[in-house]
């Protein structure tokens, strides 16, 4: 089998994935032809380590995420099917997407309640040390000295925990940034997968005969 | 950690520190007495407490003169001045 007639053939066995990931799957096939021919090989034996075009495909498509994986499997059957499917399914498979949303997006407005909560307490201890302050500007009105020191001390120590607070929370408030992004990331993981994994795709199914 | 983190760090801990030492002081100041430690403004019977020592005319004081006119809701026409809720 020649180079091109693998690369057709992928691109048939894969015309269920958009244009631009087939024309992607193809370079990268087309590449790592290319580089073992470079090594020495004939085209028919670098066209042969890359395995049949059936078995790439099928790694292919075992790479995407579950949903455009199941998508693509039965728009490769029948895309008559899929659209069968998808319409008599509706009324199963919208409310379950509508309620995956609503989850995780309570979740994640959660993971950021738990950073807002520790910035309130902050908040609550820089107000009551302001107002012991006010106090002890009272105390100094009417001259009652041992109130006075008493809540310039509440005052100051309420600030001081305020600002030891408001780092916890800057803290917290980063770890949450990151632990937020992670949640995103997997609640997206059915249905999408990062550039960084999908160059991984053709990468991971390449060494099949290799 | 760097030099502003450990400075804000510094200053956090040294408020804290100097806080509860003048609280002590003052504690000390007052002969032990817990009722330093108090602030009572009730606005129902317009009770206002600082440390033990009662306030009959909180005008002038800071936060508490406000806080005592909390106290008044005047529901009713500025120009009639009526103080009684409208029926």
């Amino acid at each position: 089998m020649t180079r091109d007639e693998f690369l057709n053939r992928l691109g048939e066995l894969l015309a269920c994935l958009p244009a631009d990931q087939v024309k992607e799957t193809q370079e990268f096939y087309a590449e790592a032809i290319a580089d073992r021919m470079e090594d020495g090989m004939t085209e028919a034996e670098a066209v042969a380590a890359m395995g049949t075009p059936g078995e790439v495909a099928e790694a292919t498509l075992d790479e995407l995420p579950a949903v455009p994986r199941a998508i693509a499997r039965t728009k490769r059957k029948s895309t008559a099917l899929l659209w069968a499917l998808a319409i008599v399914g509706s009324p199963v498979w919208i409310p379950l997407l509508l309620a995956f949303v609503a989850v995780a997006a309570a979740v994640y407005i959660c993971i950021w309640v738990l950073a807002l909560c520790v910035w309130i307490v902050a908040a609550a201890f820089g107000g009551a040390g302001l107002v012991g302050l006010l106090f002890a500007v009272d105390g100094i009105i009417i001259g009652h000295v041992p109130y006075v020191l008493a809540s310039m001390g509440m005052g100051f120590a309420s600030i001081g925990v305020a600002l030891l607070t408001g780092a916890g929370a800057w803290t917290a408030s980063k770890q949450i940034a990151r632990l937020s992004a992670l949640w995103a990331k997997k609640a997206v993981s059915p249905f999408w997968k990062d550039q960084g994994n999908k160059s991984r795709m053709g990468a991971e199914a390449a060494p099949l005969t290799a | 950690m760097s030099s502003v983190k450990r400075i804000y760090l510094a200053v956090a801990g040294g408020l804290v520190a100097t806080g509860l030492v003048l609280a002590a002081i003052g504690f000390v100041a007052s002969g032990f007495n817990l009722a330093v430690l108090n602030t009572q403004i009730d606005l129902r019977d317009d009770t206002i407490i600082l440390g033990g020592v009662e306030i009959d005319d909180p005008t002038g004081l800071p936060l508490i003169e406000q806080l005592a006119e909390v106290g008044e809701i005047h529901i009713g026409s500025a120009t009639t001045g009526s103080s009684s809720p409208r029926k």
